[in-house]
């Protein structure tokens, strides 16, 4: 079979370049709405580092890679003195023995650095008693979700809706345990599902937010 | 003849010999990505992950090669689709997991067949497997999805060098004009779900799939056609059908469920090509006789 010739090559590429052109030319204000605004998000109380949206990804990503830990299925997120910060010293009773190793960690690299690890615990016992609600969305999709807070403590947090690209049950139920474990919004990143962690981390942050007194 | 001439007309190497061969580039090029796409810290395993679903792939086809008793047990396919499975699943994607996805894709392969051709592509046949049985996530890493945006250029330029060397580039060229074209319209006319918007999907990450797709799969030679109408019509139809399912379900299986539709649609006119073939070859023969008489 005879081949097709270069200068028809060229006009179908032109073509496909001009129609994918066209369509990311028209659909730029929506992506750039999408990406500059998280739907609902509220802070109440704005700290300069933290006051955007994105707020908790960024926070991610400035974290350093160099202690990250692996395992087959999922690795953690590293645990700098910085990044443990709002770490309290109390924590939940295991929920999971999945997640128990996870926190077992956080315990042992929190308690290293006490001076930083405290003053979140003072924080977490600031937050109202209640329900209350966070959501996060980014290319991947977005999802939203209920911390009960009871006794200035983080009870309960659950997925509300969930609209990722990939399944829940990549992050739910590991990171709400987690989050109730660790008393933190800073929860461990879920490999493969980083957009999906991160979103996580947003919500809480947000919803952690409206709990502050 | 010369010492020269002669060294010249000795064949080459085999590596060499099989790196020309498009098996080959294909295998080169996913090698390279795969390696490019593990560079991202989170992505490192991705390379165990790729190993291990390769050398499953060269596990299944030797042992179908060996109880079929066919002379060629080593099997460059089975690594191919073995990189592919590991390209597309997601990172969480337990081992276990991993060597089985490929193996129900080689075993499609072998078991669902048109003749002596698969009937559908058997990386899209597993992972779409994957998806909906094992509930597996997918990330499509391997095509450098989650890396900086512009090595996307380099997935285009290896892809286009690809596509020519299968000689198809009428139906890379349908496919992806008709999907991004369909994206534009559905953007115009405000359609498809809230958090799968055509301007999510023309842009990185989700564009990569597309590309990855398009580029690596849609050319497999043995599911798709070989006559330039015939891919443009596959083209449309993978696109069309991924388009549809992107626009009303939504998720990250839309591409693999287009192609398999196409692979299908192949099947159904393959069959009945050669069904008029045999039937005017019948009807030769019944003739030739009184041709003959006459």
């Amino acid at each position: 079979m005879a081949k097709i010739g270069k200068r028809l090559m060229s006009v179908f590429g032109m073509a496909v370049t001009a129609v994918y052109a066209a369509g990311y030319i028209y659909t730029m204000p929506s992506a750039q709405a999408n990406t500059s605004s998280i739907p609902g998000l509220n802070p109440t109380t704005p700290t300069p580092s933290q006051s955007t949206p994105g707020a908790a990804a960024k926070a991610y990503n400035s974290k350093p890679q160099s202690s990250t830990k692996k395992s087959s299925s999922s690795h953690h997120a590293t645990s700098t003195t910085a990044s443990k910060k709002s770490t309290p010293t109390h924590h939940a009773p295991s929920t999971a023995a999945s997640t128990s190793s996870t926190a077992k960690k956080g315990n042992t690299k929190s308690s290293t650095s006490t001076n930083t690890a405290k003053k979140p615990a003072a924080k977490a016992a600031q937050y109202k008693d209640g329900v209350f609600t966070g959501v996060a969305s980014n290319p991947y999709g977005g999802l939203s979700l209920a911390v009960t807070i009871a006794h200035g403590k983080i009870a309960a947090v659950k997925i509300t809706s969930y609209t990722m690209h990939y399944p829940q049950s990549v992050i739910d139920p590991q990171l709400p345990q987690e989050a109730v474990q660790m008393q933190t919004w800073r929860i461990y990143i879920v490999s493969g599902a980083t957009a999906s962690t991160y979103n996580f981390a947003e919500a809480m942050y947000q919803a952690l937010n409206k709990a502050k007194a | 003849m010369s010492e020269i001439e002669r060294e010249r007309r000795a064949p080459q190497p085999s590596f060499e010999r099989f790196i020309k061969t498009p098996k080959g580039t294909v295998m080169a090029i996913l090698v390279g990505m795969t390696m490019i796409a593990a560079l991202r810290p989170q992505d490192h395993f991705g390379l165990v992950n790729a190993l291990v679903a390769a050398l499953t792939g060269v596990v299944v086809d030797g042992a179908v090669a060996l109880i079929m008793k066919r002379g060629k047990w080593f099997s460059d396919g089975g690594i191919i689709t073995g990189l592919i499975v590991a390209d597309v699943l997601s990172q969480t994607t337990p081992l276990p997991w991993i060597v089985a996805i490929t193996a129900i894709a080689l075993l499609s392969k072998h078991l669902l067949k048109m003749g002596r051709k698969p009937l559908f592509n058997p990386a899209a046949f597993g992972l779409l497997i994957a998806t909906f049985i094992l509930q597996s996530g997918q990330s499509w890493w391997g095509s450098l999805a989650l890396m900086p945006t512009w090595l996307t250029f380099v997935v285009i330029i290896a892809g286009i060098f690809m596509t020519i060397r299968v000689n198809k580039f009428p139906q890379v060229a349908a496919y992806l004009g008709t999907y991004f074209g369909l994206l534009f319209i559905m953007a115009i006319f405000h359609l498809g779900l809230p958090n799968d918007t055509p301007a999510d999907a023309l842009r990185v990450p989700f564009v990569n799939t597309a590309l990855f797709l398009a580029f690596f799969m849609v050319t497999d030679p043995p599911t798709s056609p070989a006559s330039y109408g015939q891919q443009v019509v596959f083209g449309v139809v993978t696109a069309v059908v991924g388009t549809i399912i992107f626009a009303t379900v939504g998720g990250l299986a839309y591409p693999l469920i287009g192609l398999l539709v196409a692979n299908v649609w192949k099947a159904i006119w393959s069959l009945r090509s050669s069904r008029q073939k045999d039937a005017s070859r019948a009807k030769g023969r019944a003739y030739a006789p009184q041709a003959s008489n006459s």
